[in-house]
């Protein structure tokens, strides 16, 4: 593990590489090129503010009090979009990349990686967009948002860990992807995004605290939103489901490593 | 000291009848198991001196592609040792270690940055890979707009501008127009000079002669024969003439048989008098033959032939045209036909016996390409004979 870290660190040109040619295909050709990485989820966020507050009418009050809905879903909506859009992307990305796999010495792990990490730049860039803004409208940022690199921790060794898993599994079982988009649709709406977690039924109560997404969404939202420290436990829970995400998705990708070359 | 040292390498692949299967597998833990085994290598035992020039030769789908891929360390054998002296390159399968939506000069930054060079080293070596490849613009467009010829020149550039001890290359370099492959075989030439160890697979038996020092013969995955270029090239050419001859159905058997001549057997010997299978080229050889008479035979054409294992008639002269042998015939005899300087070249050579009537028409008895024997060349040569020639040149 620590050897991986430190390849990675002597390999960071390769990484760079990798990073900035996924953000160049992820924007080039298309005339707003980068700002699309700010322009997206705004026009999400305004889709389903205006299907949820307008057309089903759900409640917020009892969780956010008078706090905008649109500001209330761009902090879900945020760290959600960048850990879908990896896993959507990273779990074909090994057996879409043969041609790297069977070269002798390819690192296969970079592929779900790079995906990540530009991932993570993109969803900075939104919040970085999301605080000036919230900052211009008058709603005030606190201190406590500075937190927030804190909890990309977690929310990293989540999102690696279960990109290597599903990249790997994928060679192996090519059925995975096909189910992804409809796991990935169940997973979303049992995160509180487009809800406030107090409307979630309460005999199905164990599933918001073993769904790590559910607490990492609550956190981003204590400390933009309310300027308040989130719970200790949900952020000890965090941290403790995605390490666990993470050793499991790590030890999935080394088991299977050895049989890419062959089965790609 | 060797630069490639393997071990009885053998890599054996799995086959499931359809993707089910392999969840099937894994779900009762291996203990129902559905798979075919395919050995696509099987026992090779080889090892390639430092600066040497290792040939790999067999037809399509005997492991040559495989036996570089393990050798390379693209997959890992499924048994058996490999040291291999680092930094190795290779290139074998066409556009391995390249992403298609990279521009040429990213997926060449990719790989500089694989073998761990610095910025500089890196843009060092791509001023080198781009002027060889000769790409030109195209360097900057991605890989994916490229033709086969291309990409193949991009992928022998940076395999051939590394700094590596062994290079392991395929037969992708006949992708490349004629001009090319003169300049990829030159290159390899330059840094086999400069000490390189050089392992490579073709269909070229040309120039695996000139550059290999040794063969390795694949079939089937398993290694057919092993030594220097001429043995191991000459023992090929002579496997495929052979089944080139199959093809052409062949006859190997007695066409004709009277009830009053009879052969009793046929011997190739050498100069000693004594049977053999093999002969060298310029050897004094004779092929004997016994026969029975149980009647006079007047004035019989006696004819011996030699044919080449792929169907070639190489030569086959009779006694009528020779002029030669009339008499009466009646009992056992010995009939001799002598070559003093045997002029054919390595192969198998295949001899037919007949015996026919005054007019030679008629045969009494004929054994088709029923006997054999093999022909060995110790210097250099191409063709099926060896023609006594002289050289000359004048100025004009």
């Amino acid at each position: 593990m620590v050897g991986h870290l430190r390849y990675y660190y002597r390999q960071r040109h390769l990484l760079k590489v990798f990073v900035v040619n996924d953000l160049r295909s992820r924007f080039s050709g298309s005339a707003m090129g980068i700002y699309w990485s700010v322009l997206n989820p705004l026009l999400l966020i305004l889709i389903y503010t205006f299907v949820f507050s307008e057309i089903l009418k759900v409640e917020f009050h009892k969780d956010t009090g008078n706090v905008n809905f649109a500001l209330y879903l761009v902090c879900g909506l945020l760290p959600w979009l960048a850990v879908q859009d990896s896993i959507q992307r990273s779990t074909p990305s090994i057996v879409d990349n043969a041609n790297l796999i069977k070269k002798p010495g390819f690192p296969a792990s970079l592929l779900p990686i790079h995906i990540v990490i530009s991932n993570l730049v993109t969803e900075a860039i939104g919040l970085v967009a999301l605080i000036v803004l919230v900052g211009v409208t008058g709603e005030g940022v606190g201190l406590k948002t500075l937190a927030l690199p804190v909890i990309f921790i977690p929310q990293i060794l989540l999102t690696f860990g279960a990109c290597w898993a599903l990249a790997s599994l994928q060679v192996l079982f090519r059925d995975i992807a096909p189910l992804l988009s409809s796991f990935m649709m169940l997973w979303m709406f049992l995160t509180p995004i487009f809800y406030p977690s107090a409307i979630f039924p309460r005999h199905l109560g164990f599933l918001m605290v073993v769904n790590p997404m559910a607490h990492l969404v609550d956190i981003y939202r204590e400390l933009i939103m309310k300027d308040a420290w989130p719970a200790a436990g949900s952020v000890v829970t965090l941290f403790v489901l995605s390490a666990a995400v993470f050793l499991a998705g790590y030890a999935i990708y080394v088991r299977l490593q050895p049989k890419f070359s062959d089965l790609v | 000291m060797n630069a490639v040292e393997a071990k009885s390498l053998s890599k054996v692949y799995r086959l499931y009848p359809n993707p089910r299967q392999l969840l099937v597998e894994y779900l009762t833990f291996r203990r129902r198991r559905t798979h075919a085994e395919f050995w696509a290598l099987k026992d090779i035992t080889f090892s390639v001196p430092r600066g040497g020039v290792f040939g790999l030769i067999g037809d399509n789908g005997a492991g040559k592609s495989t036996l570089l891929r393990v050798l390379a360390g693209a997959t890992q054998p499924t048994s058996g040792t490999l040291v291999v002296e680092s930094p190795s390159a290779s290139l074998i399968d066409l556009g391995t270690g390249f992403k298609p939506d990279f521009t040429g000069r990213d997926n060449v930054r990719l790989n500089c940055a694989l073998l761990g060079f610095n910025a500089r080293q890196t843009e060092e070596a791509l001023q080198d890979i781009v002027a060889f490849s000769e790409l030109g613009k195209f360097i900057d467009y991605p890989l994916q707009t490229y033709s086969s010829g291309m990409i193949m020149r991009l992928g022998f550039a940076v395999a051939a501008s590394v700094p590596s001890r062994v290079i392991f290359i395929d037969e992708v370099i006949a992708v490349g127009d004629n001009y090319f492959q003169h300049k990829c075989i030159d290159r390899l030439s330059a840094l086999q000079r400069d000490g390189r160890t050089i392992v490579f697979a073709t269909h070229n038996l040309h120039a695996v002669k000139t550059m290999c020092h040794q063969v390795m013969w694949l079939k089937s995955g398993v290694c057919e024969a092993l030594g220097p270029a001429e043995d191991v090239v000459a023992r090929y050419s002579d496997y495929t003439r052979a089944r080139d001859g199959c093809a052409a159905e062949e006859q190997h058997a007695v066409t004709h048989q009277s009830r009053h001549v009879s052969v009793l057997g046929v011997r190739v010997v050498g100069a000693d008098g004594r049977e053999a299978a093999e002969f060298e080229t310029g050897q004094r050889v004779a092929v004997e033959v016994d026969f029975r008479a149980d009647a006079p035979v007047v004035d019989p054409a006696f004819g011996v032939a030699i044919h080449r294992n792929d169907g070639v008639y190489c030569f086959g002269p009779n006694t009528a045209w020779d002029k030669v042998l009339y008499g009466e015939y009646c009992g056992d005899y010995r009939l001799s036909i002598t070559y003093p300087a045997l002029p054919l070249l390595a192969g198998s050579y295949l001899v037919s016996v007949g015996i026919f009537d005054r007019e030679h028409v008629v045969p009494y008895v004929y054994h088709d390409r029923m006997y054999g024997f093999a022909v060995r060349t110790s210097r250099p040569e191409y063709g099926m004979v060896l023609i006594e020639h002289e050289w000359g040149i004048r100025k004009l």
